[in-house]
């Protein structure tokens, strides 16, 4: 399978801060397969967004698959960060993982709409 | 996406197939009442994959059957339930009777479904019968694939589903099964996510949540437990009836019934509990996929070739091929270098290189016949289960004793050579091994011994099957084939020619026919199979003491050491094996019979002279028999000299089938290419006696058979 596995690029804070305009937040890309098999850099990733303190901003929309583990990561990340009175939010959603999340009753959670 | 089902279809009954011998052979080794766990696990594995294997290939009628009895293992695996006699012999017909079922599954057609129902509501009662055993009225939460409720049709259903933290490491996803369940109806799920800790503390790869589901739709519960038949010992799962619709089986979670009711729209997130509402998208179109049988046509044609056509190969003996073939490579790569800057000094390295080329090709060619030998427990395997089945039904005692059971020999010789040896060991149980009460009578342990051994010798493979029975009454034998007029009265012969009697056809000295053996059509067919593997089967027997058998075959049926002669311009071969010698004909030997046939007189034996030139209608150098050589042979018990111009080498020969490349022909068994290239052809040995005979009268054949002389 040569799809990209996992969670790709997030783009510089630094940059994006330089670049953009205050609120500052980060922006964090998911694409390709979140799966088990990336669920460890995913969380990997997400724990450095929780560090950042900063808001978050969620770019789904190039999820090809997503299983179990990957969304009980995603979520727990979203529990927290909630718990942090950091804003998260997304950007766009594939459908994929729209349904997925859905189907495991997570969407609300997620804040998927 | 088309994923061609029917090559894993094969696999999975390949690896069933091989689940059922396991569980056999740990059957046997368990004793009533014994708690070895290793084997009870061992034996419900097996039962479990081949279940799920069964649902998930859609042979609903496999993991139906075995669902039952890996019901009944769990019990016993839980030490719920002990292990007895009738439980160990009912998991034994089932094995016999899953088996049955894989072999229909493998070649289309109609299963006896009788056997599997009698046999499925004998393992349901057992089910039931000790109940007291164990407090729940129900074995497991859902386990109720035998109660009558397994096939009815509710509209809505409970599903808890708390899968147990490793379940996502094995490859489980429950976005995937959930999915599924989405297409059988409406599905709203709720999720528990109170034991979720936070991201630092998270383990990737542990399942920390849990679902309570309802689902709307007409389906069965088989349907639904079809979805999670994989997580079954990897989840606690219960699944309801709603109550609303029909009296519940549950055992807890009626108190949550009430909490499962779908609240159309979004209620208050709380964190804890979220109802969702997916629609259907594609209603019941899986499990009607699944529940298809595969019923084809052609059954017949297919049954008849169940010979497996995989092989599993040692990853050690592909390892070693590959490092001959890059031996082989380099060696190669040395001659062309030599061949390229030649001159005549450099012809000893030329000499030395072609020597290596030689052996690295022998060495190949042994490598290769090497991966199709598999060892003879394959063959052996299937034993401890006769023995089992045939002491219950003589009330004999038998005790079984393998040895040389990694003994290789070739895959083709195994699967022909399985039949044969079944025979000779029923033989062994039924006319060998006495009852306990005639053993202790002649002084004998009660329970008897039946021997299977295997080992090689020179190119052979022997294996003996020895029993310390009664051993074979000669005076009998010989009377019975008086009476059958196969032996003419007042005529002496040794022993082993009598024993050699006991495989002529129609020949049986058992006083009455059982449904083993005693029929006659035993030992003929046993000897004929034999040889058609160019194989030899002899007997010896002492009286009281018992009998032994010993089959010899040849290592491979694609190699065959054979002798090459001439008969005028052209080469024959003939195979090794049956040539008893070579001798130069003394004329005053010769009697010619009434311009019949010709006889030779080999020592005290008569034997019919074959003149390969007149078989084949060749030109030969001459036809004077003075001129020629005689290669005396044997094939079929049946002795001739066959005539030919001259011995040439005796070479280890390639064995290609005549049929294939090109029809079948009398007396001729296949062909080679030699060395020059030339195609040599190989002699069926007794088929070139018995085209010869065809001139020979009666009378004259029965002389010349030695029988009587």
């Amino acid at each position: 399978m040569a799809k990209k596995r996992g969670v790709v690029s997030a783009s510089n804070p630094q940059k994006n801060a330089a670049e953009m305009a205050t609120p500052v937040h980060a922006k964090l890309v998911l694409e390709g397969a979140l799966d088990i098999a990336g669920a460890a850099e995913l969380r990997e990733r997400l724990l450095q967004a929780l560090d950042g303190k900063q808001s978050v901003v969620v770019d789904a929309a190039n999820v090809e698959r997503v299983d179990t583990a990957a969304l009980q990561v995603l979520t727990a990340f979203f529990k927290d960060a909630v718990a942090q009175n950091m804003d998260v939010r997304w950007q766009e959603c594939s459908q994929v993982f729209k349904d997925a999340a859905r189907l495991l009753g997570l969407h609300d959670t997620l804040a998927i709409h | 996406m088309a994923i061609d089902m029917e090559q894993f279809k094969v696999t999975y009954i390949e690896e069933s197939l091989e689940g059922l011998d396991n569980m056999e052979s740990h059957l046997l080794n368990l004793e009533p009442g014994s708690r070895d766990e290793d084997a009870i696990n061992t034996i419900f594995r097996a039962a479990h994959s081949i279940k799920g294997g069964g649902a998930t290939f859609g042979f609903s009628n496999i993991s139906e059957f075995t669902h039952v009895v890996e019901t009944l293992l769990d019990q016993i695996r839980n030490g719920e339930r002990e292990v007895t006699q009738q439980a160990i012999d009912l998991f034994l017909e089932s094995v016999d009777c899953v088996r049955d079922m894989l072999a229909t599954a493998q070649g289309g057609g109609q299963s006896d479904a009788s056997r599997s129902t009698e046999l499925k509501a004998q393992l349901d009662a057992l089910l039931v019968s000790d109940e007291n055993f164990q407090p729940d009225a129900h074995p497991m939460p859902g386990d109720s694939q035998a109660s009558p409720d397994e096939q009815s049709i509710a509209s809505e259903w409970n599903i808890r589903f708390k899968p147990f933290p490793g379940m996502l490491a094995t490859g489980n996803d429950v976005v995937r099964m959930f999915r599924e369940l989405a297409e059988l109806g409406e599905l709203h799920t709720k999720v528990n996510f109170a034991e979720l800790p936070a991201l630092t503390d998270l383990g990737v790869e542990d399942c920390y949540l849990s679902w309570e589901a309802t689902l709307k739709g007409q389906c069965t519960l088989e349907d639904i437990k079809e979805i999670f038949v994989w997580v079954e010992d990897e989840c606690e799962l219960v699944i309801t009836a709603a109550p609303s619709l029909e009296s519940s089986d549950s055992i807890d979670s009626k108190d949550r019934s009430t909490d499962d009711k779908p609240v159309s729209g979004i209620n208050g997130a709380s964190d804890h509990g979220v109802n969702v509402t997916t629609a259907a998208a594609r209603p019941s179109s899986l499990p009607s996929e699944n529940k298809s049988k595969p019923q084809n046509k052609t059954t017949a044609e297919r049954r008849a070739n169940a010979e497996s056509s995989s092989i599993r190969v040692d990853i050690d003996k592909i390892d070693s091929l590959i490092n001959m073939v890059g031996e082989l490579v380099i060696t190669q790569s040395m001659l062309s270098q030599l061949g390229e800057e030649f001159d005549i000094e450099r012809l000893e390295k030329l000499r030395d290189g072609l020597g290596q080329l030689e052996r690295n090709t022998r060495e190949l060619q042994e490598s290769v016949m090497r991966i199709r030998m598999i060892p003879i427990s394959f063959a052996f395997n299937r034993f401890p289960r006769m023995i089992h089945d045939l002491c219950n039904k003589f009330g004999k005692k038998v005790q079984l004793k393998l040895s040389g059971e990694s003994t290789e020999l070739d895959k083709t010789v195994m699967e022909k050579i399985g039949d044969p040896l079944v025979h000779l060991v029923r033989n062994a149980m039924d006319h060998g091994i006495e009852t306990p009460d005639k053993r202790a009578e002649a002084g004998k342990p009660e329970t008897g011994t039946v021997h299977l051994n295997a080992f090689h010798q020179g190119g052979n493979i022997v294996i003996e099957i020895t029993d310390d029975g009664a051993g074979i009454n000669a005076d009998k034998i010989l009377k019975k084939a008086i009476q059958r007029g196969l032996v003419e009265e007042g005529i002496e012969l040794s022993q082993a020619r009598i024993h050699d009697l006991l495989f002529q056809p129609g020949f049986s000295t058992a006083d009455e026919i059982t449904d083993v053996s005693g029929r006659g059509v035993g030992m003929d067919v046993v000897r004929k199979n034999i040889q058609a593997l160019g194989g030899t089967v002899d007997v010896q027997s002492t009286i009281g003491k018992g009998s032994k058998f010993t089959v010899r075959l040849p290592l491979t049926l694609a190699i065959l050491d054979g002798q090459l002669v001439r008969v005028g311009d052209h080469t024959y071969i003939i195979p090794l094996v049956s040539i008893v010698e070579s001798l130069q004909v003394h004329n005053k030997n010769v009697n010619a019979i009434a311009g019949k046939a010709e006889l030779y007189k080999l020592r005290d034996e008569y034997i019919p002279i074959v003149r390969l030139y007149e078989a084949f209608h060749i030109e030969p150098d001459s036809r004077s028999l003075e001129n020629g050589l005689l290669v005396v042979v044997e094939g079929d018990g049946q002795k001739a000299g066959l005539l030919v111009d001259d011995l040439l080498a005796q070479q280890q020969v390639v064995i290609k089938s005549l049929e294939t490349n090109f029809r079948r022909v009398d007396g001729l068994s296949g062909a080679t290419i030699l060395g020059d290239g030339t195609v040599a052809l190989i002699l069926d040995v007794a088929g070139v006696i018995r085209v010869s005979q065809g001139r020979i009268s009666h009378h004259d054949s029965i002389n010349a058979n030695g029988v009587a002389a």
